[in-house]
């Protein structure tokens, strides 16, 4: 075991896999020389050369249209996007080429692809830094979306989205990049993508959330428990294919849907999840499922972000008229 | 090796004075001006050729070397031998001091019989093998010297038959040879017949949009004949005659435009990605394969189309700027048919040309007659040669006419003049082919409507066969979307089958 922040997590599955299979190639804007702005890729290119670790020309759907040639000529790109803010220019290649060429072949070509991209804000950063849009991934017949919120769970999904046979986009919380440090096995290990996981079980409120939410979720779990309130915490892990099966499970034993996330809130996440509420557990709703996402709105720059990101205080406010209702 | 520069300048010197006319002296001083060695070590060499009695000097006003022996009785080994002084072309050690003298000896066996191996091979080799030796990549007409005489930035294009199929560039002649052309010819015809039979399809309702070819085969066919069997295509969508001759079907063809999946995936063809609809979004991938290509130390080039239209989207620019970044070997096709669509070439660029854009990617590029057969064959033969060579990637493009509409659901009329298309049908790629196959008594006109017809059945009945292929099955929206399919999914599929079910007991 060694003690890991996400950064070094997700490096450390990023070496393994390169030592592990040829096949494997990464590349993106500073990822070579400098090991990326986040500093994720550091020190890969000197270790496994620069014919495998590589920068790009600056160019996003130059990035993502390459590594689907490869993925057709048999290699496994695993792409950076520097900021999932500056994924646009991509999005023609990851719709109409990345998400689709396994079903347009009939599955004579995969594209097992694995594209990293830092999302989220609250991290006093410029314009388009600060955006959480797995939503409109998740949209995207074809791809699978994958967002952890630890070191452990960091490694484990990324090596299982390097191994998987169709595109994943894995999001990256940027905001909690350095701030959760964990034991994390030096060895290779695999987390399931799809699974979602129980991080505390409760009987009073099923809340779902992910990625750098979690944490502020868990603070504004101290003060429910303070106030005898008992909930079941649901880290996502996986935005699609999503675990309806473990959200399903809870609310029938809760009765009660809270789920908590940054992206806009119409259409998002949150409106997926109380449509399973309501779908696969409609008898058991003590309460109408309801969800705390972001404004619909852009997100203000730093003097204004404190409006849109949620503290544990508004979490905790929501959970309690939940709870009340 | 004991092999220096000596053999080689040797050789140099040999050729020269071998290929001059016949007992005229070639002078010393000149074979070292163009050769480009210094005279006096030519002389030094000239020293033990003239003792072995290989070149013999001739003296006064005019004189020079000559050779001293019929070109065919000189060898290899002779030269060596003579400006070498050693028979050993392997130097062997004194292996007398050494431990182990049995290992030695065995180690010495092999280098004599590589030696011997060498030795008769050289043997086998004379002064007149390789003056007739074709040189390997010929300058005189290479791909440089197309590059050299046909610089975009002047606006020149390439051609070797003008409109009425007269050879007009005698000297780039001759990728090709007479049967060679004559199938190109056949399988144009072809593809025109099955076009022209896809279009009455469509009228007919029995295939959905279609893009025709007509005017364009001789591009994609060339492209077909060129490439080999390790090379990847990369299509857009309008390069019919490729797609089958990399390994395609018309039973594809009708498939694709029939509107079922099953035609994008080619699937007895290896290395050919599905049509692309995504203007331009293609040619990424065309890098990226070069990129696997190199990486994975593969043969094989990499044949990218986009139209005209396509230069102006930005995956034009990414792919040929990553293309240039990386030197894969990607020959860029631009079918520049003059319109995307309705709009007009001066409508999508203010450069005087396209091939020029070549230029701010590093590579190099060329205007082609796109509607010459023999201009393409030759071309893209050459820029095969040179971006498998490690030479980078190259953008050719191909001026030609889309003589039939961007699709069936389009009226050319709104946006070009019967002039305009006139003028053009002059310049039909097929026509032009069969005037030069006349001219040259390979090939009659009055045969065309023989074959054509053969070719209307063969297609007619591929088509009624394609026409028998099983039903769009439910699995087949659902099965390809993931290596797994997601539970969700199946249940989305399991309540349309529930659905079906009671629909059937409802009925």
């Amino acid at each position: 075991m060694k003690v890991m922040n996400i950064v070094q997590a997700v490096n450390d599955a990023l070496d393994l896999k390169l030592t592990d299979d040829k096949n494997i190639v990464i590349y993106g804007e500073d990822v070579g020389v400098e090991g990326g702005v986040f500093r994720v890729t550091s020190g890969l290119q000197e270790k496994h050369g620069i014919e495998r670790v590589f920068d790009s020309p600056l160019a996003e759907s130059g990035i993502v249209g390459t590594a689907v040639g490869m993925c057709a000529a048999g290699l496994r790109p695993v792409i950076e996007m520097q900021f999932s803010g500056f994924v646009y220019p991509a999005m023609n290649q990851i719709i109409t080429h990345v998400a689709r060429m396994r079903n347009r072949t009939r599955g004579k070509y995969k594209m097992p692809m694995v594209i990293r991209m830092p999302y989220g804000g609250n991290i006093k950063a410029l314009e388009l830094h600060s955006e959480s849009m797995e939503a409109m991934f998740g949209h995207i017949p074809g791809l699978k979306v994958v967002i952890p919120s630890t070191p452990y769970d960091a490694k484990g999904l990324l090596i299982a989205s390097i191994e998987d046979d169709d595109p994943v986009i894995y999001m990256e919380p940027k905001k909690i990049y350095r701030a959760i440090k964990q034991e994390v096995p030096k060895e290779k290990y695999n987390i399931e993508i799809g699974k979602a996981r129980i991080l505390e079980e409760g009987t009073d409120l099923t809340l779902v959330t992910y990625g750098a939410m979690v944490r502020e979720v868990q603070r504004a779990l101290v003060m429910a428990k303070k106030n005898n309130i008992n909930v079941e915490l649901i880290d996502l892990r996986t935005i699609y294919p999503i675990d309806k099966e473990t959200i399903m499970n809870s609310i029938k034993k809760t009765g009660k849907l809270l789920i908590v996330n940054e992206g806009p809130t119409s259409y998002g996440v949150g409106a997926e999840l109380i449509a399973i509420a309501n779908e696969e557990a409609f008898l058991h709703l003590e309460a109408p499922p309801s969800r705390l996402g972001g404004f619909d709105t852009i997100p203000p720059l730093p003097k204004g972000e404190h409006f849109y990101f949620h503290s544990p205080n508004r979490i905790f406010y929501e959970i309690q008229k939940l709870i009340n209702y | 090796m004991n092999f220096t520069k000596r053999t080689e300048y040797a050789l140099r010197a040999l050729i020269e004075i071998g290929s001059s006319e016949k007992d005229v002296p070639v002078k010393r001083e000149n074979i070292a001006k163009n050769q480009e060695i210094s005279s006096q070590f030519l002389e030094q060499i000239f020293i033990p050729l003239t003792k072995s009695k290989i070149i013999k000097s001739v003296r006064g006003p005019g004189g020079g070397f000559v050779l001293n022996k019929l070109s065919d009785e000189i060898t290899i080994w002779d030269i060596f031998f003579s400006v070498e002084k050693t028979t050993k072309l392997y130097e062997s050690n004194d292996y007398s001091n050494k431990g182990d003298l049995q290992i030695f000896s065995k180690i010495q066996s092999v280098w004599d019989t590589i030696d011997s191996n060498l030795k008769n091979t050289m043997e086998g080799i004379s002064l007149s093998d390789i003056i007739m030796m074709e040189a390997k990549s010929s300058n005189s007409n290479g791909m440089k010297s197309i590059l050299d005489k046909y610089n975009p930035l002047n606006n020149k294009i390439f051609n070797i038959i003008d409109d009425d199929g007269k050879v007009v560039n005698k000297e780039f002649l001759g990728s090709i040879n007479d049967d060679e052309m004559l199938k190109a010819y056949r399988f144009m015809l072809y593809v025109r017949t099955a076009d022209e039979m896809c279009m009455l399809y469509q009228r007919q309702g029995r295939l959905y949009t279609f893009p025709p070819n007509l005017g364009q085969e001789a591009i994609s066919t060339s492209t077909g004949y060129v490439m080999k069997d390790d090379d990847w295509l990369v299509p857009s969508y309008r390069e019919v005659a490729a797609w089958i001759l990399k390994g395609g079907s018309i039973k594809d063809i009708f498939l694709l435009w029939g509107g079922n999946e099953e035609g994008y995936l080619f699937s007895g063809a290896k290395n050919i990605l599905p049509v692309s609809v995504p203007i331009a979004s293609q040619l990424p991938h065309a890098t990226g394969i070069g990129f696997a290509l190199n990486y994975l130390k593969k043969e094989g080039a990499v044949f990218a189309f986009v139209g005209d239209g396509g230069t102006s989207e930005g995956d034009f620019h990414e792919a040929l700027n990553f293309a240039g970044v990386w030197k894969v070997p990607v020959v860029f096709i631009i079918q520049n048919n003059q319109y995307a669509i309705s709009v007009p070439v001066s409508r999508q660029t203010a450069a005087k040309n396209l091939a020029i854009k070549s230029v701010a990617y590093g590579m190099p590029g060329l205007r082609v007659d796109g509607n010459d057969y023999l201009a393409m064959h030759k071309v893209l033969s050459e820029a095969r040669d040179f971006v498998t060579n490690g030479n980078g990637p190259i953008l050719i493009e191909a001026v030609t006419y889309r003589k039939g509409a961007h699709t069936t659901s389009d009226d050319p009329s709104l946006y070009r003049t019967d002039e305009e298309e006139s003028t053009w049908a002059l310049k039909d790629p097929i026509k032009r082919l069969r005037l030069y196959l006349v001219k040259k008594k390979l090939w009659k006109t009055e045969n065309d409507k023989k074959l054509i017809e053969g070719y209307k059945k063969e297609v007619d009945a591929q088509f009624i066969e394609y026409e028998k292929s099983p039903e769009y099955n439910l699995n087949d929206v659902f099965d390809h979307m993931y290596d797994d399919i997601p539970e969700d999914l199946k249940k989305q599929k399991v309540e349309y089958e529930k659905y079906l079910n009671w629909e059937q007991v409802t009925k």
